[in-house]
């Protein structure tokens, strides 16, 4: 845990590299869009953090899901790291994609059928890092905040679908009624959202370690007591 | 403010943000790496002692 392991620093390696890359393809290798101009270029970074907060709750529902059935702790160690992340990346997600919103839609926030149902998430995984971090090695209140983990994915969807299938501002940029992307802007959107995946997993091992020293420093203080 | 700087304050938050999350996980690392060693030192300090006496109790006798 002290030293880094190869793959762990190549990960690391790789994270920084793509980070480096990313910003070069969002705002020079990218074209300038022509209607909302260079405050478009958030969009890559934004979608970036979009993704890691898709596969953070997706995380979530399947180690939850492990953890109900096989009640070991590495489930539910994975499952608390990755919502974390999952938090704090919708709260990026959030925080950009308003900032966006102002010099386009003129608003800070609006009430659309997509933020809503994305804040509405967010909320759902503060509830649910709130009832995991009180539930502490209280196998009970970690197998209810599981059931809770499970059911607040449900919204994850409706964020998705949402946009597709009630009227709103939100842009729907790929799918049935999505206009699609330039090539070279779908190239920087794609070296983001890979760079974004490594990021994610470092992150999330980082996380785990914290989680499992935790254990080990609660196992150790025990032996010392008796 | 004009577009660009939007787009500025964007990325400043965003990445003060997340070096924070970094810096604060870094953090919580070595602090519990720390608590770790003195654990396994304060545990492993008195099962020394324990073999040295036991060696000077043979040597003694």
């Amino acid at each position: 845990m002290s030293s880094l392991s190869k793959t762990m620093k190549l990960l690391i390696c790789l994270t920084f590299v793509g980070m480096i890359a990313s910003l070069y393809t969002a705002f020079i290798y990218a074209p300038t869009e022509e209607i909302m101009g260079n405050i478009q270029r958030i969009f890559y970074f934004h979608m970036g953090a979009v993704w890691v907060a898709t596969i953070a709750f997706t995380v979530v529902f399947i180690a939850s899901i492990q953890y109900l059935r096989k009640q070991t702790r590495f489930w539910d160690i994975m499952a608390y790291s990755s919502a974390e992340l999952g938090v704090l990346f919708t709260t990026l997600t959030i925080i950009t994609g308003s900032i966006w919103a102002k010099p386009v839609w003129g608003t800070w926030w609006t009430w659309d059928p997509q933020l809503t149902t994305t804040f509405i998430l967010w909320i759902l995984y503060v509830v649910y890092l709130i009832l995991r971090s009180s539930a502490g090695s209280d196998v009970k209140k970690a197998k209810f905040a599981a059931v809770f983990g499970i059911i607040a994915f449900i919204d994850l969807p409706l964020v998705y679908a949402s946009a597709r299938l009630m009227r709103g501002i939100s842009p729907v940029v790929f799918g049935g009624r999505g206009g699609g992307i330039a090539p070279q802007m779908m190239v920087a959107l794609l070296v983001c959202l890979i760079t974004f995946t490594f990021l994610y997993i470092a992150l999330l091992k980082q996380r785990m370690d914290i989680e499992e020293m935790k254990d080990e420093v609660t196992r150790l203080k025990l032996e010392e007591a008796i | 403010m004009d577009n660009l700087s939007y787009l500025f304050w964007a990325h400043v938050i965003f990445w003060i943000l997340l070096f924070l999350y970094i810096l604060n996980l870094v953090g919580k690392n070595k602090k519990l790496q720390k608590e770790l060693e003195a654990l396994k030192n304060s545990i492993n300090k008195p099962k020394d002692e324990k073999l040295a006496w036991q060696k000077q109790g043979q040597g003694v006798s």
